[in-house]
């Protein structure tokens, strides 16, 4: 590898982990909230809050993109909001590139939370309130420990999906080198100008982060269960 | 301090009311729970077969479940009112609440479980120490102690024992003595027996079992199908031949208390049980150790004469105070300083005089007794 070459690799690594680490961060309370929402709570019309979480999961990721685009243009209301508080424009930002995965990888996180929050008997919520616990205090104190291991790898499977984002992500934040240029769109654009020796060692970047990814998820699944 | 009026278990100790106003309403899938009642009792059982609505009932009096319409009031502090709006959340009640199950917290130790509502609970309203708790319940060497791989009588006493640790003004009681062995469960009942006359806290428990009702409660109600069909002193639970329809009474079980007294031979300790005399073989504690002894009614044979040479110990000598005919059984309630039930067949109404004051003997073999010495 030379030294240019080198470059180009670690700041492509560095923009991915970037986007998906702020992807994550925005998540991590909604899907919260929202998981145990789904896992505990009994409302009419919860079905339209289940149907909503899930609707990224199976939209094309590219439809998901364009919907962005819109609200976050100079004309959307997301545009509008960030270039009068921030002066600055979202698309095609690496920001707007975390936003996108965030859509994406928004469901498998709530899913995985809301298993993990139906797993914790309702009794024992029901005696920590008993015992004089507040609901956030129960919410606290027994039914997160006792799910932490089950939320904490449905966030890791998010930061995977975020990590792989490619279809939104290049409607919304382009695919400009060492600005918006995540691991799936340089692996994209290398192909795409037939340079196989670096694609290649980006999808052997790619393919380590998601086995690494994969095994701490499956260990904390693991630990979960027992 | 006021007495209960009705006179079956409540002799033996003398503990606050708490002045119940129940009236709700709620309807679960086919269930409709209609129940309404206002009493004032200590230690209230709630008795019903499976299906009956009883933890339904439980479980609006914690808040748990919120009743379609009524009202619900402890003492004068309103928990749930439909007219006036009022629906206090759980932690507001104040109610310690037991499940069947335990229902231990499996992220923390033993301690930590028993300290969870002492540390919620108001510096000026803490009762007891959460250390004290641990010694009441004989479980300080458990204190560190995962509480994943207690026994059922174990993670049971920790279950009460975090319940009192929040010093609530009432303890709920879900099925407490189910899922449990015999010695546990006389433990356990030696414990809520203690709770109730050291403490002063009142208690609601739901039960399917007989023997608890009698042994526990000073007051019983009785659901079938939702709606309060009797309700009464323990002991309607055997006079009343309608709600004794509703359990087993083959299965009833005696529950006694008694203390260890000097015998006059050593291959036999007596046990004084108010009035007679008890012979079982030798248990090795200190002369004025309490133990709590169970029998089972049909393991009662009952005499007019006293029959000196048996291979039995035990001529327990005691009267007759009532006799309830449920088909062709006859459940003989007997005084022997405390009351005890036999189940004898309708026929021994003519070979014995079983009319009330009438003297017995009563005659068990020790294989089928039961002592729990604490």
């Amino acid at each position: 590898m030379m030294a240019h070459d080198a470059e180009f690799f670690w700041n492509v690594i560095y923009i991915s982990i970037k986007v998906a680490i702020l992807s994550t961060v925005i998540n991590i309370p909604p899907a919260v909230i929202l998981g145990w929402v789904v896992a505990k709570k009994d409302f009419s019309g919860k079905f339209i809050v289940e149907l909503a979480i899930s609707l990224p999961l199976v939209l094309p990721p590219v439809v998901i993109g364009y919907l962005l685009l819109i609200l976050m243009g100079r004309e959307g209301p997301l545009g509008k909001l960030s270039s009068s508080l921030f002066g600055v424009d979202l698309v095609f930002t690496w920001v707007a590139a975390a936003v996108a995965a965030s859509i994406v990888s928004f469901p498998l996180i709530v899913r995985a939370i809301v298993v993990a929050m139906k797993s914790v008997d309702p009794k024992l919520e029901r005696s920590a309130r008993s015992l004089g616990a507040g609901a956030a205090r129960t919410f606290f104190t027994v039914t997160l420990p006792i799910a932490y291991q089950g939320v904490l790898a449905g966030v890791l499977l998010g930061f995977v999906r975020a990590l792989g984002e490619f279809g939104a992500t290049i409607i919304v934040a382009g695919n400009i080198p060492g600005r918006t240029q995540t691991l799936p769109l340089a692996i994209f654009g290398k192909v795409m100008l037939g340079k196989n020796e670096q694609a290649f060692q980006l999808i052997t970047a790619s393919v380590g982060l998601a086995i690494i990814s994969i095994l701490i998820h499956n260990w904390l699944l693991g630990k979960a269960r027992r | 301090m006021e007495k209960p009026e009705d006179s079956h278990n409540t002799e033996r100790y003398e503990i606050s009311l708490v002045d119940i106003k129940l009236n709700l309403e709620k309807k679960i899938g086919s269930l409709q729970l209609n129940v309404n009642v206002d009493i004032a009792h200590s230690n209230l059982a709630i008795f019903g077969p499976t299906g009956s609505g009883k933890t339904t009932f439980l479980n609006c009096i914690a808040g748990f479940q919120r009743p379609d319409s009524g009202h619900i009031e402890f003492n004068s502090d309103i928990f749930f009112s439909s007219s006036q709006s009022i629906n206090l959340t759980p932690d507001a009640r104040r109610l310690g609440f037991v499940f069947q199950d335990a229902n231990l917290f499996p992220h923390l130790n033993v301690l930590r479980n028993v300290e969870y509502g002492y540390k919620l609970t108001p510096t000026s309203e803490r009762r007891f120490h959460p250390d004290e708790l641990l010694g009441m319940f004989e479980l300080e060497h458990l204190a560190d102690r995962s509480t994943i791989n207690l026994s059922g009588g174990e993670r049971q006493r920790v279950a009460l024992a975090r319940a009192l640790a929040a010093s609530p003004k009432l303890l709920l009681l879900d099925e407490p003595f189910a899922s449990m062995d015999v010695i546990s469960r006389g433990v356990l009942i030696g414990q809520l027996r203690l709770i109730s006359e050291r403490f002063e806290i009142p208690m609601i428990y739901v039960t399917h079992s007989i023997a608890e009702v009698a042994a526990v409660a000073d007051y019983v109600l009785v659901l079938q199908d939702g709606r309060l069909v009797a309700e009464g002193p323990p002991s309607m639970m055997w006079r009343d031949a309608d709600v004794g329809s509703l359990t087993d009474l083959n299965f009833f079980e005696n529950i006694m208390e008694g203390t260890l007294i000097e015998g006059t031979d050593d291959d036999w300790s007596s046990i004084d049980l108010g009035a007679s005399i008890l012979r079982v073989p030798t248990i090795d504690k200190p002369l004025g150790t309490k133990v709590t002894l169970s029998i089972k009614a049909s393991d009662i044979i009952l005499s007019n004469k006293e029959i000196p040479s048996l291979s039995e110990p035990s001529n327990v000598r005691g009267r007759v105070a009532g006799t309830y005919k449920h088909e062709n059984r006859l459940m003989v309630e007997l005084d022997v300083g405390q009351t005890v039930v036999s189940e004898v067949t309708v026929g021994a109404l003519k070979t014995l005089d079983l009319s009330t004051g009438a003297p017995v003997y009563l005659i068990v073999k020790t294989g089928n007794i039961g002592i729990l010495s604490r």
